[in-house]
């Protein structure tokens, strides 16, 4: 998939690195000193680079583990946010990644050991419930069988009950999970989107069908399942689209137990949204409903309102039983 | 257009006869152009490669294309004739280093480059060397997107025939031989250019006869084209009534309007 890998001189010959460069034999390796000399070069096109990304393997050095905003969180009471990885495999017109990174390559951090114990510190801190939320800057599972992520991230949290991992995801990369005990601290988060959305924004995803074949598959393993339904789009026939969309969520997922639902209408910070009508001028997605209300880019009050309650109210009506969180962020 | 920075005539020659280049600037660099591609002449060394690559940047039309760095080079393992996709370019002196566009094709070599002073005879470990790229990157990496910027080298030397059986004639003919993987190698960079962005429709300044736009309404008037055209991609322009007291900025206000209107209802 990658014809070309950058790798960080201090990686070079890390057993992590040294696996990944094996299952591209045929790619041109090139060294580099910092993954930021590419990734974060200030002339760069995302958009042009999307279409055939390369792969960076590097370190992460610091500000491994990070807050995330209070609107955001669930249930813990300490929430965080780490990444092993920057961007995505996937392609979502409405993802902010093109708009807060310069760069489409994906990067791959390869220091799990440090992340490890900076998570520990982290859980070891508290005895208080605390959540930490892996798919931030990257699909937590899309690339799962090159990085090993949940195999080497996973039992870590096995001893801590009061610590949890929220993997993101769209993907139906869930091999190593079904090959591990689960965990009742761990919760498979999956985005799901109406067909008509996932057709026309969420290019190389697995489609809609496939993602809730994964979510039976792995709740059948005994794993936490829970539903992101995030961003909620704006589309001609909202009603109709969502409303089948839901129905067709619910019919396919049975009665069996879902950890939580999030909502969250489409919203970017003006910077961001700015970047992203840069790289696609013609996107009608990026301009329908928008408004501009202080520094965030979302629709207008009334009709993101509407939106929002009509889609709590009709998951309500079909599960009372799961709680639904609002994600909003408060500016 | 696509711009190729060379050092040399006889580097250049065949580029120039294959894309029926013609001589249309002599000072203070050589640039030979038609209307979708130029070769400029910097002579030897970083420092020149440096100020011909500035001196092409001036014109902001081109920096949609590609920026090439196309010449010969030295290197200790590819046999003479060998064409060299560069994917880090290193100045000696520094050892700063810069990350030219890499297009992987089985008839190209990928290889790191040292741009060095003077021509060396102990030829790097695992790089290739030539004495302009340094001065290229450091160039053109603040003014043009990286996917654009490519650095292509033809082995013309290597220790088997150092760089002192390097003749004129040898140079036209390694280019001569290559030209075709060169041409092919550009038709595939091509592939992933970015697009320009859309500017206003030439009639504009007819449409909007008497008003007076601001630099900023300018700008505005620029974005809310850009929206229309985004939601209405088969109109060319917003069908909105204007009368004559109308101002610039009342323009801009119906124009948004319409765009809000175009938007689906709930």
């Amino acid at each position: 998939m990658y014809s070309i890998i950058y790798v960080e001189e201090s990686v070079r010959d890390t057993p992590q690195t040294i696996q990944i460069l094996k299952r591209y034999q045929n790619a041109a390796i090139v060294d580099c000193s910092h993954y930021g000399e590419l990734f974060n070069r200030r002339k760069q096109n995302f958009r042009t680079q999307k279409q055939e990304p390369t792969l960076i393997i590097a370190r992460k050095e610091n500000k491994r583990v990070l807050p995330i905003p209070g609107e955001y969180a669930i249930e813990a009471k300490y929430n965080f946010y780490f990444s092993h990885m920057l961007n995505c495999l996937y392609d979502c017109r409405y993802c902010f990644l093109q708009g807060m990174f310069r760069s489409a390559s994906h990067v791959i951090f390869v220091n799990y050991s440090d992340f490890k114990t900076d998570l520990t510190s982290h859980i070891e801190n508290t005895e208080d419930s605390i959540c930490f939320y892996s798919g931030y800057d990257c699909d937590s599972l899309a690339l799962d069988p090159v990085t090993n992520f949940t195999r080497n991230f996973i039992p870590l949290f096995k001893p801590y009950q009061h610590a949890f991992l929220e993997l993101r995801t769209k993907s139906t990369q869930i091999r190593n999970l079904l090959a591990m005990e689960p965990l009742p601290n761990i919760i498979c988060a999956f985005s799901l989107s109406p067909n008509e959305i996932v057709d026309n924004y969420e290019a190389k995803t697995p489609s809609l069908n496939a993602r809730l074949a994964a979510i039976n598959r792995l709740r059948d393993a005994g794993w936490n399942i829970a539903l992101r339904f995030d961003p909620i789009i704006f589309v001609d026939g909202f009603y109709t689209v969502y409303k089948q969309f839901f129905h067709h969520v619910y019919a396919a997922l049975g009665d069996r137990h879902i950890h939580s639902i999030t909502l969250g209408s489409f919203r970017l910070p003006k910077i961001f949204h700015k970047n992203m009508k840069r790289l696609y001028p013609d996107e009608p997605l990026l301009i329908n409903g928008l408004s501009l209300t202080n520094g965030q880019i979302s629709y207008v009050e009334n009709l993101e309102k509407k939106m929002m309650a009509w889609c709590e109210n009709t998951l309500k009506s079909l599960d009372s039983a799961t709680p639904v969180y609002i994600q909003q962020p408060t500016v | 257009m696509n711009t190729f920075i060379m050092a040399l005539k006889h580097e250049a020659y065949h580029v120039i006869k294959r894309y029926r280049l013609v001589l249309t600037v002599h000072q203070p660099f050589k640039v030979y152009q038609t209307q979708n591609m130029r070769v400029i002449l910097s002579g030897v060394g970083k420092s020149s490669s440096y100020a011909a690559t500035k001196f092409a940047l001036k014109d902001r039309s081109t920096h949609h294309g590609l920026w090439v760095n196309f010449g010969v080079a030295g290197d200790r393992a590819l046999p003479i004739g060998s064409l060299v996709s560069v994917s880090k370019v290193t100045e000696d002196t520094s050892a700063r280093s810069w990350y030219p566009s890499i297009k992987q094709n089985p008839h190209c070599y990928v290889k790191e480059l040292l741009t060095c002073n003077t021509p060396i005879s102990q030829y790097p470990l695992n790089s290739a060397c030539d004495m302009e790229a340094a001065g290229f990157m450091d160039a053109v990496s603040d003014a043009i997107s990286s996917e654009h910027i490519h650095v292509l080298k033809l082995v013309s030397d290597n220790p088997s025939s150092g760089v002192g059986n390097l003749t004129k004639i040898l140079m036209k003919q390694l280019v001569a031989e290559n030209i075709d993987l060169v041409d092919a190698y550009i038709k595939l960079a091509e592939q992933n250019l970015s697009l320009e962005p859309k500017n206003l429709p030439s009639n504009v300044g007819k449409i909007f006869q008497g008003q007076h736009f601001t630099v900023t309404q300018t700008r505005q008037l620029l974005e809310l084209y850009r929206s229309f055209s985004a939601l209405c991609p088969e109109e060319t322009w917003p069908n909105i009534e204007l009368n004559s007291r109308d101002t610039a900025s009342h323009i801009i206000a119906k124009l948004k309007l319409q765009i809000t209107q175009l938007s689906p209802k709930l």
